[in-house]
């Protein structure tokens, strides 16, 4: 609390004067509060002791310095490949073993966490604003403590009589919010984006503050957590409710079960009457979505240029 | 929290120490969450980043579970330091303004009409609407007693504001302070982010009093204590305690030292509950008690072990204690029938045991 900023090398060096650290696993662990992770630097050699006879010149540089050569495979030795026993696309269907065909397979190895990471597409919001996006999202304006003062003296001076005290709105994270994750076939694109826009939810506004539902197409033909379905419940009057979905505009040709217009202009309704404010969460542009829904749910597309202050922008409209 | 790496560094404080309770007390010493900083279980980490804490002036983050110990850790180190000790408690309708100074808007108008009424000419003062908050009593007690009045002031001088905890604090160093900012993570995002310039500066000003600039900083100028060791350490500790419900944003985390109380193994907690509920010579902690402890201590973890695979609420040091201290008192031993099954409904399951 000497300074305003972060914690620095500085700090590192005011705790190590204070408390003298006598060994290497307690500056560690020191070094570890303040948030730092030491390096291991190896100690050189000890110097050779002197010797009668002269040293042995220096090995080359190139020896040193550079990794070994590359073996070269032998000209002309056979490459291996890995040659499939499966049967050829020519061959006729009938006749096949499907059990051979999935034994014939070798499993890959599952790929370690730092393999995935680097291979996953990158999110959809940006990462250093999805957190910030993910508060915004689940944040409701309500009357706060801080007195509105402006309203308040001009109430007065109108002779108005005054009811109650008008209060400043906030931005408060305080009612949590109700998570309704879209699983129908237009959004298994995105199933990895669900789960991990789940957990900044969870970290941003609190596990506990988080109610989650899975559902297919429109949440009013039922929820699920796990295997059953249950008949969606509003969440308490004033709680945000969140669907990530297409709104069915991803979905195949075939896929005649996609919701109507209708069914999610019902669910914002009822939303509505309860002062809870629905936002769709859509990997698809605004442009896309039929205009009669655009207009009375926020609507919010889930992509990079996506900004906080946009988010913010929209939902002052939709709570007034 | 046992480890087996000695840490070797010149402490700036004496090891952290235990005030013996009077024998056979059942008085509010006994209360189930302890603030009275007489008991309190450490381990040589966590007296380390008190150490670390007090050497760089930064405020100390706790992270851990509920019932781990966060809450009471701060008034242990304010007693064993002989600092003032204050605390606030965060919910989501708090505000960082809570923490500096409140102004009571609506009685100064209730005020202004009835003199407005009664033709009374007296201008309203605003060192009378004036409530400080916490930090204002850390940084400043003498400024905040006063409401933020000088005797250079056009307006007269206000009744002096009551001091949170001012008894102890009557005995305790005049500008040393410790402050405990407790769940921190209810709050909304923006108060954490609020609170990094008079956490950083030690400083803020009174912007509601129109009488004159009115600054608080921390008392005593820039002078540091000083420790065993002759070292400068700070006069001021902040300890901050989130029980990880919400993440705290990283520009706050990045001002902490941070240390995280994992929860204790079984002979620890056994050491815990001799720690609370040894009274000798009417009450002693013996072989029998000390069975009982370790038998609930047994009970706990297996509970914890089943509940964590099905990520439920774990029952942790704060259950066990209550436990062992209803266990005790009724003469309930583990596994004792209906007796036992409803205890441990009531303390260490609570609202999940239907689910059990």
């Amino acid at each position: 609390m000497k300074h305003g900023g972060d914690i620095w090398l500085g700090d590192l060096l005011s705790s190590w004067q204070a408390l003298a650290p006598g060994d290497e696993a307690t500056r560690a662990a020191m070094a570890r509060l303040l948030g730092f992770e030491l390096a291991t630097v190896q100690p050189e050699a000890p110097a050779a002791a002197p010797s009668a006879t002269p040293p042995a010149p220096p090995a080359p540089e190139t020896t040193a310095r550079h990794p070994p050569p590359v073996e070269v495979s032998p000209a002309g030795a056979k490459q291996q490949y890995f040659v499939s026993d499966l049967p050829r696309a020519s061959e006729p269907l009938y006749g096949r073993d499907p059990q051979r065909e999935w034994q014939a397979v070798e499993a890959l190895a599952r790929a370690d966490t730092a393999t995935r990471a680097a291979m996953s597409p990158p999110e959809l919001f940006r990462p250093e604003w999805a957190r910030t996006l993910v508060t915004t999202l689940a944040a409701r304006l309500q009357p706060g403590r801080a007195i509105d003062e402006v309203r308040l003296v001009r109430d007065l001076a109108g002779g108005h009589p005054l009811e109650r005290i008008p209060r400043l709105p906030r931005w408060t994270l305080g009612l949590g919010v109700q998570l309704l994750i879209d699983v129908a076939p237009g959004m298994e694109p995105f199933a990895a984006d669900q789960i991990a826009l789940s957990e900044h939810f969870a970290e941003a506004v609190g596990e506990a503050h988080v109610e989650e539902w899975l559902f297919a197409d429109c949440p009013l033909r039922g929820v699920f957590a796990e295997a059953d379905t249950e008949v969606w419940q509003p969440p308490q009057p004033g709680v945000p409710v969140i669907a990530v979905s297409d709104l069915g505009l991803g979905a195949p040709a075939d896929h005649l079960a996609r919701a109507s217009v209708q069914e999610w202009l019902e669910l914002a309704g009822q939303l509505a009457a309860r002062g809870s404010r629905l936002t769709v969460l859509s990997p698809w542009p605004r442009a896309r979505v039929p205009a009669a829904l655009a207009e009375r749910i926020a609507l919010v597309e889930w992509d990079r240029p996506t900004s906080a202050a946009q988010v913010r922008r929209l939902l002052e409209r939709h709570d007034g | 929290m046992s480890t087996d790496t000695t840490l070797v560094y010149t402490g700036l404080i004496a090891p952290l120490a235990n005030e013996a309770l009077p024998p056979g007390s059942g008085e509010a010493l006994d209360a189930p969450d302890r603030r009275d900083g007489r008991l309190y279980d450490y381990d040589p980490q966590l007296q380390m980043a008190v150490e670390v804490a007090l050497a760089t002036g930064r405020p100390l983050l706790l992270r851990g579970e509920p019932g781990s110990g966060k809450s009471s850790l701060a008034a242990f180190i304010a007693r064993n330091l002989g600092y003032r000790y204050y605390e606030t408690v965060i919910t989501s309708q708090s505000s960082a303004q809570d923490l500096l100074w409140k102004y009571d808007l609506v009685r100064r108008l209730a005020d202004a009409q009835t003199r407005g009424a009664q033709d009374d000419p007296t201008p309203l003062s605003d060192y009378d609407y004036i409530e400080p908050g916490v930090l204002w009593w850390v940084f400043d007690r003498a400024s905040a007693t006063r409401r933020g009045w000088q005797a250079d002031s056009t307006c007269p001088e206000p009744a002096p504001a009551g001091e949170p905890n001012a008894a102890l604090n009557a005995t305790r160093a005049a500008d040393h302070a410790v402050v405990l900012i407790d769940e921190l993570d209810k709050a909304d995002p923006d108060l954490p982010n609020a609170l990094l310039v008079p956490l950083g500066s030690m400083a803020f000003d009174v912007t509601d009093i129109r009488d004159r600039p009115v600054k608080v900083a921390l008392a005593g100028g820039a002078t540091p204590a000083e420790g065993r060791s002759g070292q400068p350490m700070s006069r001021l500790l902040v300890v901050i305690t989130t029980n990880e419900e919400r993440e705290l944003p990283p520009a706050f985390v990045r001002r902490c030292i941070v240390h995280r109380l994992e929860h204790p193994g079984i002979e620890r907690l056994v050491d815990i509950a001799r720690l609370h509920f040894n009274r000798p010579p009417k009450r002693p902690f013996g072989e029998e008690q000390e069975k009982l402890a370790r038998e609930i201590a047994k009970r706990l973890d297996t509970l914890r072990g089943e509940r964590a695979e099905s990520r439920r609420r774990l029952p942790g040091t704060a259950e066990y204690l209550d436990a062992v201290r209803a266990a005790l008192t009724l003469g309930i031993g583990v596994g004792g029938g209906p007796a036992w099954e409803a205890l441990q409904r009531a303390t260490l399951l609570k609202d999940d045991w239907q689910a059990t």
